[in-house]
Order: structure tokens, then sequence, then C-alpha cells
């Protein structure tokens, strides 16, 4: 199985992890990523639904996506984060400036 | 600490290649291990710190070189749970490293800042290529991370 899942619609991505995000994801996600944001992606939302994991290199692939949508005008959104992962984004003051929202119970 | 307080209970040590992929196989063996030794509510913090760690170790200190290793022991004891990982590189100025303050806006260097958050106490070897964190065992907690330093507070 891929690691994410990338789905398109107009200027609009999903991005659907199946897994963790994690500095073994992070390479091959931010290359599709760029290359999106280069072809005119504006919003990107990032679905944690299966991920239990969130390391600092998928941190800083969160936030890098953020600053590059943010330049043009764009904003990214981070859905069904696991409790764990939400109260680390809280603890790094991001769940804001990212978006984050945490799953349902 | 005790001397009851520092035989471990559990332990997990496993000597890795210097490998993304590697560091995946042995962190998912670390959640096992956690687990399977009934601290399933530390489990998350422990991975976390142990990826950063691996990490840091795999790609910056060892430059990930095939030939080149990364030791790392998780201990479980009465009341802590003790992570250690040693690389074969030259060290790094942690106390520079440790005490720098990120903005939200940066991409990199959280890994520091993340072992601050989760460990209870955190030590590195006068060159910079081994460091051991602590975990203290609570029935429940909470954490507040704010201008660079640990701060608990333990619900009773």
């Amino acid at each position: 199985m891929a690691a994410f899942v990338l789905r398109r619609e107009g200027d609009q991505a999903s991005i659907r992890l199946n897994g963790d995000l994690t500095a073994l994801v992070v390479p091959d996600l931010q290359a599709d990523l760029k290359q999106m944001l280069e072809e005119g992606v504006r919003k990107l939302i990032f679905d944690l639904s299966d991920t239990a994991m969130l390391d600092s290199s998928g941190i800083g692939l969160l936030i890098a996506s953020l600053n590059s949508a943010t330049k043009n005008g764009g904003e990214i959104r981070v859905i069904n984060a696991a409790s764990e992962i939400f109260r680390l984004l809280q603890h790094m003051r991001l769940t804001t400036r990212l978006n984050v929202s945490a799953r349902s119970a | 600490m005790s001397r009851s307080q520092q035989r471990p209970a559990a332990r997990f040590h496993q000597t890795v290649p210097s490998g993304l992929e590697d560091v995946e196989k042995v962190c998912v063996g670390i959640r096992r291990f956690m687990l399977r030794s009934g601290v399933a509510d530390l489990c998350f913090a422990i991975e976390l710190l142990a990826r950063e760690c691996l990490n840091n170790a795999v790609v910056h200190a060892n430059n990930s070189k095939a030939d080149k290793s990364v030791d790392v022991t998780v201990s479980i004891a009465e009341r802590w749970v003790r992570l250690e990982v040693q690389d074969e590189g030259s060290g790094f100025a942690w106390q520079k490293a440790y005490k720098k303050e990120l903005d939200t806006i940066e991409c990199s260097g959280r890994g520091l800042q993340i072992c601050a958050l989760y460990a209870d106490r955190v030590r590195f070897n006068r060159r910079g290529n081994r460091i051991v964190l602590w975990v203290k065992k609570r029935k429940e907690m909470e954490r507040k991370f704010e201008h660079g330093r640990i701060c608990i507070e333990t619900r009773r």
C-alpha cells in the first residue's frame, strides 16, 4: 500500500496518509506536494485518520507546506489528528497556525 | 534515584544500521515492546523520543553511512522508562542546540525541542554522541512547554 494518497480537485488537494507521517515518508510526499503547489494548488488538506505517529520531520513538512501555500494566498488544514498528535502540535503552539482539528472519539 | 528504581524490569536493545527504513523497523519494535510490557500510556512518548534520537543519529551523526550503526536501548523500571541512543558520529554541540528557541514557522530543528518536552530528564555524554532520556511513569499527567523549559503538572 502506498504511504499516502493524493486527490486533487481544482486548486484544492487532499492528502490521506496510510500510516505515520515520519522521516521515512517525508521526502516522497514533499516532492509530490512541491509539484502540486507549482501547478497552482492553493489549499492542502492533510487527513491523519490513519496516522498514529508524527515526528519532527512530519511537523517540518506541514510547516513547509503552510509556508509555500500561504505565499500564494493559500491555506492548509490538518484534520482527524489523533489525541496524542493533537497534543504534540498544541505543545508546539502549532494547532492554530496549521488549522488542526482532532479526530472525533 | 534508589537501587530499586535503577533495576529495569524489562529491556529492549538493538543495533540499528544507518538507514531510515531500519529506524522505522526498530521503532515498530519499540512500540510492540512498550505495549507488551504494559506501559501503553507512554508508548507514544517513548516511540517519538526514540524516532527523534535515531533519525538524528542516522542522518546527521552517521551521515547514513552503511558501515556505521546506532545502538538503542529502552529499559522499563518500576517508576520510569529510560531510553539510550548512541551513534558513531563525532558528536555535536548539544548545549547550543538545546537552548535554541524556535519560531513556529521554522521547518527544522524540532527534535531536541521534542526531547525537552517529553522527557523528564535528558543527559548527553561530553562528546555529544550519546543521549539518555528518562520518562517518569505517572497515573495521569499533563505537560506544558513554555519558553523552552519543561513544566510538568501531575493531577492526583
